[in-house]
């Protein structure tokens, strides 16, 4: 073994680190080496000195900052709520209020309820199928042609029809033979031809 | 440290008060900043109490919180090295210009020595000289004491690479601390 191999294994020696084969080669170039025996002495010393370094001491309040750290760290953290913050009594102590919260909640759960049930606010399913094929209806009832069973329910009643005509009779000043949709076998109405229109 | 995976903040605090000064001196020997390195302990064990619930049983809990404590040291020495110049951490003599450059070299002549003081300060200043990945691994070895396996488990280097580090350290040191007498050292 040379130098340079015995001083690579100088430090696994004080460790007691090296195989038996390895122990043996550097055991036997140490005798006969006063170099690698100094510096096998000097390194010992290096150890030894940083082994006995002394130790730092720790402040007195290092424990209390770091089980603070925790307490803070516990205090942000996200957790689901327990039982007793769902308690209505804890929120509202007085019975007449958790009576008010429950009337409340009751007219809330109508309301919305009702909007479902009805599809749009405050307007009845009939109405939107009037609104959804009016032209229809009125070509339906001006024809007096028999329509379908389901179609009946949105065609106006005839009062109404003829409150509609008479209303558009005096604005415009023309027949009800000139809606359109409004058949007229007779021929084209004549303006200012103020000529009742009975169904 | 079952009871503290289960959550026991008691069982916390004695475990704080067991290894804060082995974490708190390790972490010196790397940074040689005493106050930084409580601060630094600190945040060790706060996240060893964070993520609790990763520890292995099967490993050592002083391997886990070791290793947690070595990592960030060196993140404490690369952002020192980061405000003090770009200069890469694993490549650097512990020299002028480099991580090692804590402290001066005002080491006194081995013939002024006087006090044990003086000598721990000349020991400390000459390991904190070391670059740091021999550092780290003499730190462990003769500071904490930890065998080969642990040192390599902790930086994650094969058990060959250890003993070279440790090695390379001591040479290191040995050189530095030439001229003073052995029996001064100790």
């Amino acid at each position: 073994m040379i130098c340079r191999d015995a001083r690579e294994l100088l430090s696994a020696l004080i460790d007691e680190q090296l195989t038996d084969a390895e122990e043996i080669a550097i055991r036997s170039h140490l005798e006969s080496c006063a170099g690698c025996r100094a510096a096998l002495g000097e390194m010992e010393g290096a150890v030894a000195a940083v082994r006995s370094l002394p130790r730092v001491d720790v402040s007195d309040d290092f424990t209390a900052r770091v089980m603070g750290r925790v307490e803070r760290f516990e205090a942000r953290r996200f957790r689901w709520p327990r039982w007793e913050r769902w308690d209505l009594s804890v929120w509202l102590p007085a019975p007449a209020l958790r009576v008010a919260a429950a009337l409340v909640l009751g007219v809330l759960v109508g309301y919305g309820g009702a909007r479902f049930w009805t599809g749009r606010a405050g307007a009845p399913m009939h109405a939107q199928e009037e609104l959804a094929a009016p032209a229809e209806s009125s070509a339906a009832s001006a024809l007096s042609s028999p329509v379908e069973p389901g179609l009946q329910r949105a065609i106006p009643a005839g009062d109404e029809i003829d409150y509609v005509l008479d209303r558009y009779t005096m604005i415009t000043g023309r027949g009800a033979t000139a809606l359109p949709g409004a058949s007229n076998p007779s021929g084209p109405a004549v303006a200012n031809q103020d000529v009742p229109v009975r169904f | 440290m079952a009871a503290v995976v289960a959550g026991s903040q008691d069982a916390f605090r004695c475990l704080v008060e067991r290894y804060q000064s082995r974490i708190i001196n390790l972490v010196f020997r790397y940074i040689g900043d005493r106050h930084r390195a409580e601060d630094i302990a600190q945040e060790v064990f706060l996240r060893v109490y964070v993520h609790r619930m990763r520890y292995r049983q099967s490993g050592k809990f002083s391997t886990w919180i070791f290793t947690i404590a070595a990592n960030l040291a060196k993140n404490e020495i690369r952002r020192v090295v980061r405000l003090r110049g770009s200069v890469e951490i694993d490549t650097v003599e512990g020299t002028a210009g480099g991580p090692g450059q804590y402290l001066a070299d005002s080491a006194p002549h081995p013939d002024a020595v006087a006090s044990r003081e003086e000598l721990s300060a000349i020991v400390s200043r000459a390991i904190r000289k070391l670059p740091p990945k021999y550092r780290e691994a003499l730190v462990l070895r003769d500071i904490e004491g930890l065998s080969y396996e642990e040192i390599g488990e902790i930086l994650r280097i094969p058990g060959g690479t250890v003993r070279s580090r440790i090695n390379r350290a001591r040479q290191s040191l040995r050189e530095k601390l030439e001229g003073y007498d052995k029996r001064d050292l100790t």
